[in-house]
């Protein structure tokens, strides 16, 4: 099994492209969440149109 | 105790594995990528990534595909030094042309399928298996990248990007920028 030495272990904690991943921030979903907000009203009249659609085609 | 994970529909969408029925096979075989990405469709139809297909819940039309599989961020620590992250990729994603333009005023389809189906299941394999981020190699196209950071991928410093991008990226992805993001 792979074992990380003390000495590359110092190097990886010098190193800042590592650090920019060990300690990168999760990313703010907040834009992405308003955006999937207003495509699920969007596609909730969608989808309430082709219901009535389809009962409509069917006679009901 | 270890729980076991599925993925699952909403109410508006559904998720199949590409190969889950045979009639999949004819449903692909009329896949268009917006943008006239042909490479996206030539993937769809012969490829060996885990493939997801979206569908709609009411007509069954096929909106998008994505696929994930994994790998590993080489990162530059020293001249001579590298090490990796254990990630997953995001190999490709796609919105069906055809299901664009039967329904033109669709705005927002690629955010609904990132947030619904794809973040919950590379979180929920995250839980799993050691990987730390979600990269993706995008097309060299302002509009874009912006798009993907608006999902939270972030690029690399550039000469980070071009270690990154030398080590990892295939040769059919070349020209595309490595985007990524933490899970």
């Amino acid at each position: 099994m792979r074992v990380i030495s003390k000495e590359f272990r110092k190097t990886l904690e010098k190193s800042e492209i590592y650090n920019l991943f060990v300690k990168a921030r999760k990313p703010d979903h907040a834009e992405l969440d308003r955006a999937v907000e207003h495509f699920e009203k969007w596609i909730a009249k969608e989808h309430a149109k082709d219901r009535r659609l389809l009962m409509e085609a069917s006679g009901k | 105790m270890i729980i076991e994970f599925s993925v699952v529909d909403t109410k508006d969408y559904k998720i199949e594995h590409l190969f889950d029925s045979p009639e999949n096979q004819d449903l692909i075989a009329n896949f268009k990528a917006t943008n006239d990405a042909d490479g996206l469709e030539d993937y769809l139809k012969y490829q060996g990534s885990r493939t997801y297909l979206i569908k709609d819940a009411i007509s069954m039309e096929l909106a998008a595909y994505f696929s994930l599989r994994t790998g590993l961020i080489t990162i530059q620590v020293q001249e001579n030094n590298f090490d990796s992250v254990p990630a997953i990729e995001l190999s490709n994603f796609a919105i069906n042309k055809c299901y664009k333009d039967s329904h033109p005023e669709t705005h927002g389809l690629g955010f609904y399928v990132f947030k619904k189906f794809i973040l919950p299941i590379v979180q929920r394999m995250s839980v799993y298996v050691g990987t730390n981020a979600l990269y993706i190699f995008a097309l060299p196209e302002k509009k874009l990248i912006k798009h993907y950071g608006n999902m939270g991928f972030y690029r690399l410093p550039v000469e980070q990007e071009k270690f990154v991008q030398s080590h990892v990226k295939p040769k059919y992805d070349e020209g595309c920028i490595f985007m990524y993001q933490p899970i």
